[in-house]
């Protein structure tokens, strides 16, 4: 009995081929820990320990590709929405405060950002305000209470404009 | 201040107003921020920063006469002050002489336009001599 398990175990170690072929039987490791010498398969990658050693076998036959994927046990609420960066929120007043701000951007002296892309994010956002139900009435009234408002806001740069360029001409 | 960093300064100023100007005109303010109400403007901040200047010269001398302080600190102060309310008066000047030379600009040749007023204005009589 023990003749047969040495010289079963000897193939196995002398075929390190033969053994990338044909995977060691639980017989076999049983057989292999009895004499000393412990040969285990890990079940995941198929990779074979002989002792300390690990079985090289060829890597291209045997690596397999895997990805892990955190599925949350809890469902929450789907992710907000934007336009062109602009939250959409299902709160009216953070919306029409959204499209002021947007509005108020797209009148800027910045050729390229701000003009372009916030007059674009303005119009997508008249269209989303009619979609909640504002009427047009109600957009223009924003539009000019916006207007007002920065012009009033321009109007107050310009004075503290013109206040800096004399207190530099006279105090220097 | 040295005159590279003033120019610099100025330089700056210039860019502000030029995006003020540009931001207003977006806003269909088109033409409001002329060069003679930005002067009118600088003007009005000139006159009220002369006048923060006097006052806060009024208050060191009532200060220095009656609270008794530091005599010497004070007259330093109001010295100072007052270099600097003759350059007010100075910038004050130049730009109302700016102002008249943009209106001048504006309306042109002041006699021309004074002779046809008064060609407009004149009133024509005409005399009627009866026979009796």
């Amino acid at each position: 009995m023990s003749h047969g398990i040495s010289s079963n175990l000897g193939m196995d170690l002398a075929g390190k081929g033969k053994a990338a072929m044909s995977p060691i039987k639980p017989q076999a490791d049983q057989k292999a820990a009895v004499e000393g010498k412990v040969v285990t398969k890990e079940a995941a990658n198929g990779n074979e320990w002989e002792n300390d050693r690990l079985k090289t076998n060829d890597v291209g036959d045997t690596a397999v590709l895997s990805s892990a994927v955190d599925v949350p046990s809890a469902v929450g609420p789907p992710a907000s929405h934007s336009i062109f960066g602009v939250p959409l929120t299902k709160n009216l007043e953070g919306m029409i405060a959204a499209y002021k701000t947007a509005l108020r951007g797209s009148r800027s002296h910045n050729d390229f950002y701000e003009r372009f892309m916030r007059g674009m994010a303005a119009n997508a956002m008249v269209c989303a305000l009619s979609l909640f139900g504002v009427s047009s009435k109600e957009i223009s009234s924003i539009q000019a209470g916006v207007r007002e408002e920065a012009l009033e806001q321009i109007e107050g740069n310009v004075v503290r404009w013109a206040h800096d360029k004399m207190m530099m001409e006279i105090v220097g | 201040m040295s005159k590279k960093s003033k120019k610099a300064q100025l330089k700056i100023l210039n860019e502000i107003r030029d995006q003020l100007i540009r931001q207003a005109e977006r806003w269909g303010k088109d033409g409001h921020y002329t060069p003679l109400k930005l002067e009118e403007m600088e003007l009005e901040q000139g006159r009220k920063i002369r006048s923060d200047l006097l006052t806060e010269k009024s208050n060191l001398e009532y200060e220095m006469s009656m609270l008794g302080t530091d005599k010497k600190e004070v007259l330093i102060k109001i010295e100072r002050l007052d270099s600097y309310i003759k350059k007010a008066d100075r910038v004050i000047l130049a730009h109302e002489k700016k102002i008249a030379k943009i209106i001048e600009k504006i309306i042109g040749d002041r006699s021309a336009i004074k002779k046809a007023e008064n060609t407009v204005r004149t009133k024509h009589l005409i005399s009627v001599m009866i026979d009796s």
